[in-house]
């Protein structure tokens, strides 16, 4: 050191803190920088301060209307069970064969015979099929068709017709076969009716 | 090479100029002699001397071409003063006795001695700046930060002894006599009339006996006067060096501030070293820069925290949004599923009262109808859903009428297809008509007359 003169020893001295000062400006701060730059771009995209709060609020009301539309699901499903029930129920086809003899007696017609349809007849339109296929896409069984055959004049059918609509059990008549002769008031029936 | 704990005493001379290191802090240890011939420039010499090896820290230099002389001021205009002031003040005052500025000139104050009535007297040596800059910058560079600037004629004056002296230099004889409390500068070469006088006036006044003889060796003009003393003063320089050397060093030691020796400007006293100054500087620098750094680095985790949250947030909304996207399109798959469910449990309850009503209606607006001349004899469901009706007509007039009639029933809901109709003969002669025709329901429906159920 004794070798360089005074200026040159001063700036040697001042050496360590231009380095010091160097590191700071050309390594330290850029980073930094960086750094910074890449957090103020990622605040200029920060939400309006009521976004999360409308957003969370319409995910909130959509999950009640979820809890709603579960409701009504399970509404839906009980009254689809107790409609299916009614309709395609094995076990309330005996009552409904009762009733519906009992409601075909009762507005004068006479009834001869009732018993559980042999396939074929004139059951089987493309409406009643579809009607069946319905039942079925649904989880019911297909429908059984049972034929009451009796007699009765045109009054006592229809009355026996409007009874089987008000019975409480499932009978749908689907058929009709009439007869009558010339001079007398006496039909014959026959009925195709799914129960 | 590690520096000494001693020190060095530089002697600038006419003739010669001497160096002389001492091991350590006392006179008495090692001393290690160094002589160069003089230049006739104090500071060239004292650069000369100075590369002749490693200096220590501390060195006195005494110029034997320095200035120095005994100065008189009022006791009460010096009262109370502080030694720069003092050295200022004397300074001026020597300003018309030596020839140089104060501006440009160092002034050292030794001891306050006995003035005249109502003064005080110092002995006083003064050193032109340029020397004394010169002087330092030559030791500095080389180490030597502590330096102190004399005239070898002043050292004697820190002697405790109580015997009067005499002590000559080339260019100045000081004189001392302790009992009287004098002190006497005589500015003159030895043998000069003028020295001669001022020696011989001092002896005189002088009632002590012996008094000293020091300094150069007596020789030619001088001889006779310095024979009258007995000499006790040692080997003078010339003859002794170290001893010489050794003496004033003991001097120097036991003198302190005493004695009127210029020491660092105070500026330059406080100057700090290039090291000091880096280490300073760097300690600023790194100080400044971490502060900086640190400050900057908090701005920047800050600004990264409020990054970090405004990321979660925008997580959360986007979660948010996708978990709503998601739960729609599940409302409304799962809504539709609950309306096709819905449709398909009253399409098929429309179906059974599709069923239900037709036949009562056809039933129904068969039985309302009545027109003179025609029978119905038989009604027979077929499997496409339509109703084969059969009878008898009188004429086919009356079969016409009658299935126009059932055919424009709005509430009937069916489709009365034209009849077929065919001519029998019967008993009487008469024909009769048997006639057929097809009833089809119409998906258009009937218009309710509250008689289907």
């Amino acid at each position: 050191m004794n070798a360089l003169g005074r200026r040159d020893r001063y700036l040697l001295a001042l050496l360590p803190a231009l380095v010091a000062a160097a590191l700071h400006f050309w390594w330290l701060a850029p980073e930094l920088d960086a750094r910074a730059e890449k957090a103020e771009l990622a605040l200029r995209r920060a939400p309006d301060p009521g976004t999360i709060a409308v957003r969370e609020a319409s995910l909130a009301r959509a999950r009640l209307e979820a809890d709603g539309l579960g409701r009504r699901e399970s509404s839906l499903a009980a009254r689809r069970r107790e409609q299916l029930a009614d309709w395609t129920d094995p076990a309330r086809r005996a009552e409904a064969s009762v009733a519906l003899s009992g409601a075909l007696s009762s507005h004068g017609l006479r009834v001869i015979r009732s018993e559980i349809a042999e396939r074929g007849g004139p059951v089987g339109s493309p409406a009643q099929r579809e009607l069946a296929r319905g039942l079925q896409k649904e989880g019911g069984a297909a429908p059984e068709v049972w034929t009451c055959e009796a007699r009765g004049t045109w009054e006592s059918l229809l009355e026996a017709l409007d009874a089987v609509d008000g019975l409480s059990v499932f009978a749908l008549p689907v058929a009709l076969s009439l007869t009558s002769d010339l001079g007398r008031p006496e039909l014959e029936v026959k009925l195709w009716i799914w129960i | 090479m590690a520096r000494s704990a001693g020190f060095s005493l530089i002697v600038v001379g006419r003739r010669h100029s001497r160096r002389f290191d001492f091991a350590s802090s006392r006179a008495e240890g090692e001393v290690t002699p160094h002589e160069i011939a003089a230049s006739g420039v104090a500071a060239d010499d004292v650069a000369n001397l100075a590369a002749l090896g490693p200096m220590p820290r501390r060195a006195t230099v005494l110029l034997d071409s320095a200035w120095i002389q005994t100065v008189e001021l009022p006791a009460a205009a010096v009262r109370g003063l502080g030694i720069e002031d003092l050295r200022r003040a004397v300074a001026f005052e020597l300003e018309g006795l030596s020839g140089l500025s104060s501006a440009t000139s160092e002034v050292a104050v030794g001891e306050e001695i006995p003035g005249s009535a109502g003064k005080v007297r110092w002995v006083a040596v003064e050193v032109h700046d340029e020397t004394a800059a010169g002087i330092r910058s030559a030791l500095g560079e080389r180490g030597c930060g502590a330096v102190t600037i004399g005239h070898p004629a002043s050292l004697s004056l820190a002697s405790e002894e109580r015997i009067p002296f005499v002590e000559v230099h080339e260019r100045v004889t000081i004189a001392r006599d302790p009992d009287r409390g004098a002190v006497v500068v005589i500015p003159a070469r030895p043998g000069q009339r003028s020295w001669r006088g001022s020696v011989e006036r001092f002896v005189s006044e002088t009632d002590a006996r012996p008094i000293r003889w020091q300094g150069i060796v007596p020789s030619g003009e001088v001889e006779d006067l310095a024979a009258a003393f007995r000499d006790e003063g040692g080997l003078p320089m010339e003859l002794d060096p170290v001893g010489t050397a050794r003496r004033w060093a003991r001097d120097l030691s036991a003198a302190g501030e005493r004695l009127p020796l210029v020491g660092p400007p105070r500026a330059a006293r406080r100057s700090p070293g290039p090291l000091a100054i880096g280490i300073v500087a760097t300690a600023i620098a790194i100080g400044a820069v971490g502060f900086l750094h640190v400050r900057r680095r908090r701005e920047v985790e800050d600004l990264e925290a409020r990054a970090v949250t405004v990321s979660a947030d925008l997580r959360r909304i986007a979660s948010a949004e996708r978990a709503l996207a998601v739960l729609r399109r599940e409302t409304n798959d799962r809504e539709q599923t609950i309306r096709d469910a819905e449709k398909s449990l009253e399409t098929i309850a429309a179906g059974f009262e599709t069923q239900r009503a037709g036949m009562r209606r056809l039933l129904r607006g068969m039985a309302r109808l009545r027109v003179a001349g025609v029978a119905v004899t038989s009604l027979e469901s077929r499997p496409d859903g339509a109703v084969e009706i059969e009878g008898l007509g009188a004429t086919t007039a009356a079969i016409d009428a009658y299935v126009s009639a059932l055919s424009g029933d709005a509430r009937l809901g069916w489709e009365i297809r034209p009849p077929r109709c065919e001519a029998r003969p019967r008993g009487d002669g008469r024909e009769i008509q048997l006639y057929s025709f097809r009833a089809v329901p119409t998906s258009k429906g009937a218009v309710d007359d509250g008689e289907t159920r």
